[in-house]
């Protein structure tokens, strides 16, 4: 099983262009040099690889979307704006090797005819952003990037460029009208950035792990790339995996591993007196994994779709026996309360109305028919209209078919956790209301809820 | 053309076009709110959500943002699309005071509108609203209540595209977003009110109307704006209900009304205030300042000493001063009866208001309603030469209509002056200024609300206005006044008893109206002959030059 990008994580100095080089950096770049530009995007498009951000759509078909006969200039949007919830594996790929990075941008410019390219990394990555930096001038001052890269005809400007810290910019539409300066609210699609995107331009917006594949597979050949992982999975992914588990960290496997195996085996299973109840296998936004689920799951796009849920970002959390769901339910309504641009009324309003529902209904002041609420909410919510709809599997009668309600998806990543939870674990919401109390007031310590509380706070310690 | 198929029925549609549009154009109705015809789409209310057969199955989309396409099977009506329409207008709900009693916007509100046709739900809100800040004044006419606001960012797209100063913002994130205005910066710009007409709900509220009167009691009339040569098409709310004695006839607010061609759904806050000109400083009664001072007279007597002046002088030594603010009929008839009731040839239509603010949205420096349509009429005797006919003693009797030429002369005293050798200045207006103060005879007119009429505003556009009430207090109408005078010379204007059919005698004797009929310009205008459009690329020096003469100079 090859590393693909992990492989100079641990070696010394592998933040270095000269770390880098020693291991072999831009290799793939003088590869691709050696190519027509249509054959770089022939190789990416033969590796199979697809977009590590969390939709999962092919790389190379992206690229080739990219309208070039409008004479306008093309742009390269990286999106380092990694803000799932459970997920860190962009920031470790930019603290690590950041080098994997830059190649892989200049190879995918070189390949779709882009001169100008953007790192867009989150406001809160300070540390990354100063790492990316001083990468970049290393690569310029190596001649790796900018004017007449390696003696070629070929100029490539890299600017990084730090966002506010709103979830909603690493949305590529949101992320591009940030990047122009503009409030970060995701765009009416069409038109689609490929051909009207960043200053009304063709642009092409990437994941950095996406990004950081592309050098192996030039190094390799897509061929090579194609046979990882499983047919239409290809290749490796990196993993995060979080919650109380004995070795929260990183992992990088093959398309295709199973999901029991990652979290009892490479993750050493769960702590002293802790069993697994539920796991949100790929980011916050995911509709949640039984214990009985995780058992089955595979960490590929298809296996995930068959379960219901989605591959997302590959932030794995792992939520214990002793963890309330309406707690967890609460906590990730508040941050999507709290993230949601406000742009579109239903996900501007229903986000609030859920979070304060679900608030509710932890603090003991729940009423019948709060279930039947939240889960008509949600169906009121959902963007996502047409296509598979994994969800079918597990939400019964769907009464949010159409979709159409919001302009980005972010609705559906409040409304399908929260339907998931409340089909999945119904009993502990439908015990939180039976148990309710109707005079206790906001802020009073309930009996019993404080375990659960400081589980949370385990829970959400360990993903940094 | 495309072919659309739209709830089983075959039609079409204007390809690329908003299918939102297409469909309200097709009498099929879409509840929405952020849309508006005259602003980039935003697409953030999704209250126009339809059905549409895609290539991967059938899906939701808004109309409004998307474009009419050949094939395309639309449907609005499905049980899929109601529940999630109803969906929308319940979130919009969620955070909204509901204290429609006590908003100004009640009864003009598309919440309220929509919720009684489509919603007429139970609230389903347990949970605390969050809560805004009300009554702020973001600036010299407009107040904002944040917690009734459905954040359809109509204001700030206005503020942004058409006037361009980018006043208003939506601050926060979330169901916490507000609409606001930067620090220091006020919403104070010459179309601010716009965002009051644009607002769907009683977020924004103008000052100037704020709690004067309930709309339902108000009556909307087609109009136009007599502000400036735009001719902005407005709408004059009056007051019509039959509760309270003597407020009939008031006049509350004007408003824009949409016309693609001139002032699309825009107006000026200058021109707003217009509708003060019905109500206040008006001229009850005619008035007689003969010899033994001024007193109040009835129209028989004050009619009757205007025709023993003239005709003791003789019409020689009669002239006439009319104004671009006159409508077309107006000035033809008081030509008509200058020249064959009287038999005078000196007759202006000279005015002297100066020209004033321009911009390219939709003030015009000129400040006249009918320029272009005095121009048509000509030609005119220059104002010079009925002073200085004055001057010289020649003229003798002066009948003025809608003309503060006092008040607007830059060397008053000196202009007054020359009137003191003038026997009789008969003064027909609707409200007291300089040149009413000074005259013999006072005639007291209808406001611009009071006539109807046809103006020609500068692109060449012929316009009408409608009568919304009555010429009030003891008011007569122009046309009233002007046929009176006529019969009592013994020259009856034979014919011209109301504004189509005095239309009709001078659409045939000017060439530039030649053969349009008053059904023709209907409530949106339409082109004078060699102007407009098409007009304008046919021949456009013609046209250009046309439109650039100088207004009824001499």
């Amino acid at each position: 099983m090859p590393l693909i990008i992990s492989a100079n994580f641990g070696r010394p100095n592998s933040d270095t262009l000269a770390g880098y080089l020693a291991n072999g950096g831009y290799e793939g770049l003088k590869k691709a040099f050696s190519l027509k530009p249509g054959q770089v995007m022939d190789e990416v498009k033969k590796s199979g690889l697809r977009g590590r951000g969390g939709a999962g759509f092919p790389t190379g078909v992206k690229w080739s979307f990219l309208d070039t006969k409008s004479g306008k200039p093309i742009y390269m949007c990286v999106n380092a704006d990694e803000s799932e919830p459970g997920t860190f594996k962009d920031r470790h790929i930019i603290n690590r090797d950041p080098h994997l990075l830059l190649e892989g941008i200049a190879i995918a410019c070189y390949a779709v005819g882009c001169r100008h390219a953007f790192i867009y990394i989150r406001g809160e990555f300070f540390k990354q952003a100063k790492i990316l930096e001083r990468a970049v001038a290393e690569a310029v001052a190596g001649n790796y990037l900018g004017e007449r890269i390696l003696g070629t005809e070929f100029s490539l400007k890299v600017v990084v460029h730090r966002g506010a810290g709103a979830y909603i910019c690493g949305e590529e539409t949101g992320l591009i009208n940030s990047l122009e300066g503009n409030k970060g609210q995701p765009r009416i699609k069409p038109p689609f950035p490929a051909v009207s995107g960043l200053y009304g331009c063709p642009t092409v917006v990437n994941n950095v792990e996406t990004l950081a594949a592309v050098p192996w597979i030039l190094r390799n050949g897509g061929e090579a790339y194609a046979k990882i992982g499983t047919p239409k999975s290809t290749g490796t992914k990196m993993f995060c995996v979080s919650g109380p588990v004995r070795n929260p960290n990183w992992f990088e496997k093959d398309m295709g591993y199973p999901l029991r195996d990652l979290l009892n085996r490479d993750a050493g299973g769960m702590c002293e007196g802790l069993k697994l109840k539920a796991c949100i296998p790929g980011g916050s936004s995911m509709p949640i994994l039984t214990a009985d689920e995780v058992e089955k799951a595979n960490l590929d796009y298809e296996s995930m779709n068959a379960l219901g849920s989605f591959l997302g970002s590959g932030g794995i959390v792992a939520i214990p026996h002793t963890f309330s769901m309406v707690s967890l339910a609460r906590n990730l309504a508040s941050f999507y309360a709290h993230e949601s641009c406000g742009q579109c009324t239903p996900c501007r309003e229903g986000s609030g109305w859920v979070h304060r529902l679900l608030v509710a209904i932890e603090a003991g002041r729940g009423r019948p028919g709060d279930l039947e609420l939240l889960h008509d909410l949600c169906n009121n919510m959902r963007a996502w209209a047409t296509g598979p709809q994994p969800i079918l599997k597990w939400i019964g009668k769907d009464e949010g078919l159409g979709g159409g309600k919001t302009i980005c998806v972010f609705s559906d990543a409040l409304a399908w956790p929260i339907q998931s939870y409340l089909v999945k674990f119904r009993s502990e919401f439908e015990e939180a209301i039976a148990k309710a109390r109707p005079s206790v007031s906001v802020g009073q310590v309930v009996p019993g809820h404080a375990e659960q509380h400081s589980a949370g706070t385990r829970a959400g310690a360990s993903v940094h | 053309m495309a072919k659309i198929k739209v709830d089983g029925k075959e039609m079409e549609a204007p390809a690329g076009a908003s299918l939102l549009q297409a469909l309200l154009d097709r009498g099929i109705f879409v509840p929405h709110f952020c849309y508006h015809p005259d602003l980039p789409v935003d697409g953030n209310c999704r209250q126009c959500l339809v059905e549409l057969e895609t290539p991967k199955g059938v899906a939701g989309v808004i109309s409004c943002a998307t474009r009419v396409a050949e094939g395309m099977v639309v449907r609005t009506q499905t049980p899929t699309m109601e529940k999630a329409r109803r969906g929308v207008l319940e979130f919009l709900l969620v955070n909204h005071p509901v204290d429609c009693p006590v908003c100004d916007q009640a009864g003009e509100c598309r919440l309220q509108q929509y919720y009684m046709t489509y919603g007429f739900h139970q609230s389903r809100v347990t949970v605390e609203k969050v809560h805004k800040n009300k009554t702020l004044r973001i600036g010299p006419r407009v107040i904002l209540d944040q917690e009734r606001c459905v954040l359809c960012s109509r204001c700030v797209r206005f503020t942004r595209h058409v006037t361009k100063t980018s006043e208003l913002a939506i601050g926060g994130r979330g169901d916490h977003s507000f609409i606001t205005t930067f620090p220091g910066q006020p919403l104070a710009n010459k179309y601010s009110v716009c965002t009051v007409d644009v607002c769907p709900v009683g977020a924004l509220t103008d000052l100037d109307f704020r709690f004067q009167c309930r709309v339902w009691f108000l009556k909307p009339t087609d109009t136009i704006c007599h502000g400036c040569a735009r001719g902005c098409n407005a709408v004059l709310d009056t007051y019509s209900h039959t509760t309270m004695d003597g407020l009939q006839g008031t006049a509350y607010r004007l408003r824009p009304r949409r016309n693609p061609e001139v002032n699309k759904s825009w107006m000026c806050d200058e021109g707003r205030l217009l509708y003060r000109e019905v109500n206040e400083n008006r001229l009850r009664e005619p008035e007689l300042r003969l010899e033994g001072g001024a007193r109040p007279a009835a129209w028989e007597e004050a009619l009757d000493s205007v025709v023993e002046k003239v005709k003791a002088a003789g019409p020689a030594a009669v002239a006439g001063l009319c104004s671009p603010d006159g409508t077309n009929e107006d000035l033809f008839l008081f030509r008509k009866l200058m020249v064959e009731s009287v038999g005078t040839e000196l007759v202006s239509a000279e005015s002297w208001r100066q020209p004033g603010y321009e911009d390219d949205i939709l003030l015009r420096a000129d400040k006249h309603p009918n320029s272009l349509g005095a121009q048509f009429l000509g030609p005119w005797k220059g104002l010079q030469e009925i002073l200085s006919g004055i001057e010289s003693g020649r003229v003798q009797v002066l009948i003025v209509l809608h003309n503060d030429f006092l008040g607007m002369a830059g060397d008053g005293p000196a202009v007054r002056a020359k009137l003191n050798t003038l026997k009789t200045l008969v003064v027909l207006d609707s409200r007291r200024n300089p040149t009413v103060d000074a005259a013999h005879v006072v005639l007291p007119t209808g406001s611009f609300a009071e006539r109807e009429g046809t103006y020609v505003n500068f692109q060449g556009r012929v316009q009408r206005a409608a009568r919304a009430v009555l010429p009030r207090w003891g008011a007569k109408s122009e046309t009233e006044i002007l046929r009176g005078l006529a019969e009592k010379l013994g020259r009856p204007l034979e014919g011209l008893s109301n504004a189509m059919r005095i239309w009709e005698h001078l659409a045939s004797s000017v060439p530039a109206l030649a053969g349009i009929t008053y059904q023709e310009i209907g409530k949106m205008g339409c082109w004078a002959r060699g102007y407009g459009p098409a007009a304008a690329t046919a021949a456009p020096a013609a046209a250009a030059a046309a439109q650039t003469k100088p207004v009824a100079s001499s």
